[in-house]
């Protein structure tokens, strides 16, 4: 479903973009990458489609109208499909996380130390000497993080076989952050897994996926294999699913320890 | 002067109560997210004609709620906030209806701490006009956005 018009003069919602530019592109239009941007490329090729039966064309798709209609029928997606950021059951999932186990605050300080003497609600600076050191600011793919070098080596791998293989779903992702110290949410003990910089949280097309609501975007559902490929964990699987949550699993977190300068 | 409406279920469902708006039928929010005019209904403090202050904004097209921005309004317009919507949630900072995209975690801690004031002040409201039900989906509301960050 669309929220508002996608094309010319319309609200170009990123996320209603990326839901006509997939649609146009089953259809065989050439709209180059499915990146939520609506150009002049996607606006060619609303129009290329709408000469199929339309003799005004106006290169706009909206919510409920005949380019729309006709762009979620047939053999292209129809309403209620699933767009990178639709929601599916987890219940839905056949098994994920197969052989890996989480980390926690405990194990994370005995392999890493403590981040910081003193935490608050806000993200505050690594004060311990050697895990600050280790700290690194890269742009992984489109990216940007900060995290321990080790994870962020390893997180540029999982995103480079991402791009290979879901490059328009590569072109949607964002992220909400990686190294934060902070105190989990309404606790003053649990510090929050990503403090040591070895978690990331993303978004796709701008949405962050509802933590706790037993249901995953389809975009996550495609790149966790990805992530548990290369020993990272899915949140999906915690007692409180976190679906946009990636975090080192416990071996290969364990590994990153003697990585450490 | 309180405005009542009905509000339904509309795909994956925002709301489940029968709510009654403790705004003024004249209090006006700007839409976000590509919501149109009519469609912006403010529950929320009111100066001088305008949302202002913490309260929501929902989206209602065809008597259902679609998405609803949680956050900080001026003069009409949201600032920091979070849209929750039938595919996740939207949030930062807002400027002409529209977010801002980042990165920077603590801009998106402040965002859903903004929208978890604006549910509970929501909330307070319903308690106050002794509308449980009301007040109860915005208390499990401000619990939901709380939660979303570790």
């Amino acid at each position: 479903m669309l929220t508002g018009s996608v094309g010319e003069h319309g609200r170009n919602i990123r996320a209603d973009v990326v839901k006509v530019q997939q649609a146009l592109k089953s259809h065989g239009g050439d709209v180059g990458a499915v990146d939520g941007a609506c150009g002049r490329q996607t606006i060619a090729a609303i129009r290329a489609f709408q000469s199929h039966f339309m003799s005004q064309r106006d290169g706009l798709v909206e919510p409920g109208g005949a380019t729309w209609r006709r762009l979620s029928a047939d053999k292209g997606l129809h309403e209620g499909a699933k767009s990178y950021t639709t929601s599916v059951l987890k219940t839905s999932l056949g098994a994920f996380n197969p052989g890996l186990s989480a980390v926690n605050n405990k194990l994370m300080t005995q392999w890493f130390g403590t981040p910081r003497a003193s935490y608050g609600v806000d993200c505050q600076p690594v004060t311990n000497a050697v895990l600050a050191k280790n700290m690194v600011v890269a742009s992984v793919g489109a990216l940007h993080v900060q995290g321990l070098s080790p994870a962020v080596a390893s997180l540029r791998t999982v995103v480079a076989e991402i791009q290979t293989r879901y490059p328009d779903l590569y072109a949607l992702l964002g992220t909400a952050g990686m190294l934060c110290c902070r105190y989990q949410r309404g606790s003053s003990t649990a510090i929050s897994n990503h403090s040591w910089g070895t978690a990331i949280d993303l978004k796709i097309a701008g949405v962050l996926d509802t933590r706790g609501d037993g249901k995953v975007q389809y975009g996550l559902t495609l790149i966790a294999p990805i992530f548990n490929k290369y020993g990272w964990y899915w949140g999906a699987g915690f007692h409180t699913e976190d679906a946009m949550h990636f975090e080192g699993g416990r071996a290969l977190t364990e590994s990153w320890k003697n990585q450490l300068v | 002067m309180g405005v009542c409406f009905r509000i339904g279920i509309a795909g994956i469902a925002l709301a489940l109560a029968v709510l009654a708006s403790p705004a003024k039928a004249e209090c006006r929010a700007e839409p976000v997210h590509g919501w149109s005019d009519e469609e912006a209904r403010w529950v929320g403090p009111c100066a001088a004609n305008q949302a202002d202050g913490y309260g929501v904004i929902k989206q209602i097209r065809a008597g259902a709620v679609q998405e609803i921005y949680y956050g900080r309004v001026e003069k009409g317009k949201a600032v920091l906030g979070v849209v929750e919507t039938p595919d996740g949630m939207i949030a930062g900072r807002w400027s002409r209806g529209e977010v801002q995209e980042t990165s920077d975690r603590n801009e998106l801690l402040s965002a859903f701490a903004a929208a978890e004031k604006a549910a509970d002040t929501v909330r307070e409201g319903f308690a106050r006009q002794g509308n449980s039900a009301s007040a109860q989906f915005y208390k499990r509301k401000a619990q939901i956005l709380r939660q979303q960050l570790d």
